[in-house]
């Protein structure tokens, strides 16, 4: 029996020393391998085609006498833009693409009778929206669907100007006429605000008594003159609709983040991210390397400075899409939140991201959001969303354009020198005034001057917000 | 020999066989070794690093293989004036009682450039930054001053400290001799891990400091969820990677274990475990325990 027992150890012993002897030759794999955390893409929102967060800045439809104008936001828009993206995959066949001057395309829209321009502002990669062939590579500014009675030409304009001819859609062509008609005018290159408007405009922006503060009661039109001498140059193509636009205050609703899944998304794991307590309530996460701040307000900003100084050589529609998977990474996708600005610098690609409703964008400080790209990560990104509630005012008209422009030369009036301005755009958006009571959008004119920058006004009392 | 006799001799042979084998796995756990594979690899790595940097190890690698927690600090909240009565007596040497209507101590107090409060009060004069950074620099120079070794320094900063409360639990860490004079350094502790975040400066000319920096930290306690930290080996290779250092050869002098962070204007903070590699030309690196990222 005891030497049953003397076997059955010894052969215990000659295991376990195998055993070991393995685990001291071989070991456990080096902690600096065997610890790489998992990165784990818990999205907020699934990532989205790029051809649902960028596209047209507006949709304009030009008729032989008319002109219609859509902008993000709006129903109309959504199904004509359906269709164009659409057509442009399915139907386009860009191996019939031919180069054309600009001239040539200019003559051939004068002509046609209906033509449909789907604006872009940002320029999109032309990847971005279709399978276009490797030799058609473009960054899209335009495209215009041209109809006359027996065929439909697609003009893709970006650097150059390429034209599709495409057979069989004239049936189509019903299917693109808007059923809700906004009737828009393009303002002329040249913009003089007449003597006897100027009298109304008077009445309406200083006697009115809607104004305090900066326009005082005592001014008389005479003090106004130098509006009648300025002449103002309009540079881009600005559309003016033709009829009253109805607005009111509309409340808004922060997004509410999930804070843990959020700190998750941007570190390894949440164990790498030291949390710092600040003394403005702000709380800031970081690991040495990057570092993310959420303020009591909710702004979300993040860092890595490490990624913003690469030398980035990645590609427009790379950083595009990357942005918009990013986006859903770090808080996910809100409804009607587009593309609105691009722009390429230093450490790699800039893209600012905004909320729209009824047409409108929603303008002020830090709202949306702001990416730093570059093919080694998001060296930079500022958050702040608000989804849209109900009117919370009356429903107001704006007040008319021309007394926009009024409004805001007289405010800006010390920085104007000479008797030209330009007039780089002006359009109706909602506003988010700054300060801690921020809970509502204002409706106002955002009038950008070369000379001046920037004016948001009250749409209704024309008063600087 | 009997069959039951070998059995009892082979019994013992591997009985010890294996204990020596478990003891040496758990040798080479407590350095962060990896296995003789690993470790041969790691360490011709090492070398072959540490010369291209221009590197030397003057002192062992430390130890690794354990599982910390973040640290938790709060500032350290005081009254600038608070500071001012209590070094008063320190610097004055107990020769000049602290002086009832406050005398001769006569406190200016003002913000200057960097945004940083300023009080002057005798021959000297206080920074504190928003931070809590504390500053205090003699602003007229002494009279000629009596030459004192290292160790001297020391001993007098050591009663220096002594007499200060609120500098009594600092812990003596390494000293330098620069034009300035003799710099001392000391630092803080919890719970027997060096705090290197907290700290005081003192550069000692004489027999009162001519300068000092001080941010002192109140720990809170350890954060709930401990990790493994990454073995010494590790945060070498990870300092000499982001090292940029200067072309003469220079020695490690020390590498130790504690926590570390900078200065933070906040309420409350979290401070990771950090390798300290100290250079014998004065630099300390600190690389961060977790995320082998160098602090900075």
């Amino acid at each position: 029996m005891l030497e049953k027992l003397k076997s059955l150890l010894l052969i215990c012993l000659i295991l376990l020393s195998m055993v070991l002897t393995y685990q001291l030759w071989f070991g456990r794999p080096p902690l600096e391998k065997g610890t790489v955390p998992r990165y784990e893409y818990a999205y907020f929102t699934p990532p989205p085609l790029l051809s649902e967060v960028v596209q047209p800045s507006e949709i304009i439809f030009l008729g032989q006498e008319d002109i219609y104008l859509f902008h993000r936001g709006e129903k109309e828009y959504l199904g004509l833009w359906g269709k164009g993206l659409q057509l442009l995959t399915e139907r386009l066949e860009f191996e019939n693409a031919k180069r054309v001057s600009k001239e040539s395309k200019d003559d051939w829209l004068k002509t046609a009778p209906l033509t449909l321009v789907y604006n872009f502002n940002p320029p999109v990669p032309l990847e971005c929206m279709a399978r276009a062939p490797a030799n058609l590579h473009m960054d899209l500014e335009r495209i215009m669907f041209s109809w006359d009675e027996e065929h439909l030409d697609v003009f893709l304009e970006g650097e150059e100007i390429v034209c599709i001819p495409v057979k069989g859609v004239t049936d189509l062509q019903e299917d693109f006429f808007p059923v809700e008609k906004k009737p828009y005018m393009l303002l002329p290159s040249l913009l003089v605000l007449d003597v006897p408007g100027n009298v109304k405009i008077f009445e309406n922006t200083v006697r009115t008594g809607d104004f305090h503060g900066d326009i005082k009661m005592e001014q008389s039109p005479g003090d106004l003159d130098f509006l009648l001498n300025l002449k103002i140059n309009v540079t881009a193509d600005i559309y003016i609709p033709l009829e009253d636009i109805w607005a009111a205050e509309v409340s808004l609703r922060k997004e509410d983040l999930q804070r843990e899944q959020l700190v998750r998304a941007f570190f390894l794991d949440l164990s790498m991210a030291r949390r710092i307590e600040e003394r403005d309530g702000a709380l800031y996460f970081t690991n040495g390397e990057k570092g993310l701040r959420i303020y009591p307000s909710g702004l979300l900003e993040y860092t890595a400075p490490r990624l913003e100084r690469t030398q980035s050589t990645m590609s427009y529609s790379a950083a595009l899409q990357k942005s918009a998977e990013s986006q859903s990474l770090y808080g996910g996708w809100l409804p009607n939140t587009y593309l609105y600005e691009a722009k390429k610098v230093e450490g790699g690609y800039r893209f600012l991201w905004r909320s729209f409703q009824d047409g409108f964008v929603l303008e002020g400080e830090n709202t949306g959001s702001e990416m730093l790209i570059n093919e080694q990560g998001v060296s930079f990104y500022r958050r702040f969303f608000y989804t849209f509630g109900e009117e919370i005012s009356e429903r107001r008209p704006f007040r008319p354009y021309k007394e926009a422009i009024a409004r805001a030369l007289v405010l800006k009036k010390e920085q104007l020198k000479g008797e030209k301005v330009t007039l780089l755009s002006l359009k109706p958006v909602y506003y988010l005034p700054g300060g801690k009571k921020t809970e509502k959008a204002i409706p106002a004119w955002s009038v950008n001057f070369a000379e001046t920058g920037v004016v948001y006004l009250h749409w209704h009392t024309l008063e600087p917000l | 020999m009997d069959l039951s006799r070998a059995k009892t001799v082979l019994i013992c042979t591997f009985l010890i066989l294996n204990v020596f084998l478990y003891y040496q796995i758990l040798q080479d756990e407590g350095r962060g070794n990896t296995g003789l594979f690993g470790r041969k690899e790691e360490m011709s790595r090492l070398e072959s690093a540490l010369q291209e940097a221009g590197l030397f190890l003057e002192t062992p690698l430390p130890r690794g293989g354990i599982r910390l927690a973040y640290l938790v600090v709060e500032p350290w909240r005081f009254q600038p004036e608070e500071i001012i009565f209590t070094l008063w007596g320190a610097l004055q040497n107990g020769e000049k009682a602290f002086p009832a209507g406050h005398g001769e101590l006569n406190i200016f107090h003002s913000n200057n450039e960097d945004n940083l409060a300023e009080y002057h009060f005798g021959e000297y004069k206080l920074l504190v930054s928003k931070e809590g950074l504390v500053t205090l620099k003699r602003t007229r120079d002494a009279k000629l001053q009596q030459v004192y070794s290292l160790e001297e320094s020391e001993q007098i900063a050591q009663e220096f400290n002594g007499k200060v409360s609120f500098l009594s639990n600092f812990i003596y860490d390494y000293s330098q001799k620069k034009e300035k004079g003799i710099v001392l350094n000391y630092r803080q502790e919890y719970e027997g891990f060096p705090l290197y975040a907290g700290y005081l400066q003192l550069f000692m000319k004489g027999e009162t400091p001519t300068e000092f920096y001080l941010y002192r930290l109140e720990p809170v306690g350890f954060a709930e969820q401990k990790r493994e930290i990454i073995p010494p080996s590790t945060a070498l290779l990870r300092f000499i990677e982001a090292y940029t250092g200067n072309k003469e050869k220079t020695g490690i002098v020390e590498f130790s274990l504690g926590f570390y962070s900078h200065e933070y204007d906040a309420e409350r903070w979290e401070i990771p475990p950090v390798w300290r590699i100290r250079l014998d030309d004065g630099e300390v690196y600190y690389i961060n325990a977790f995320t082998g990222i160098l602090e900075q």
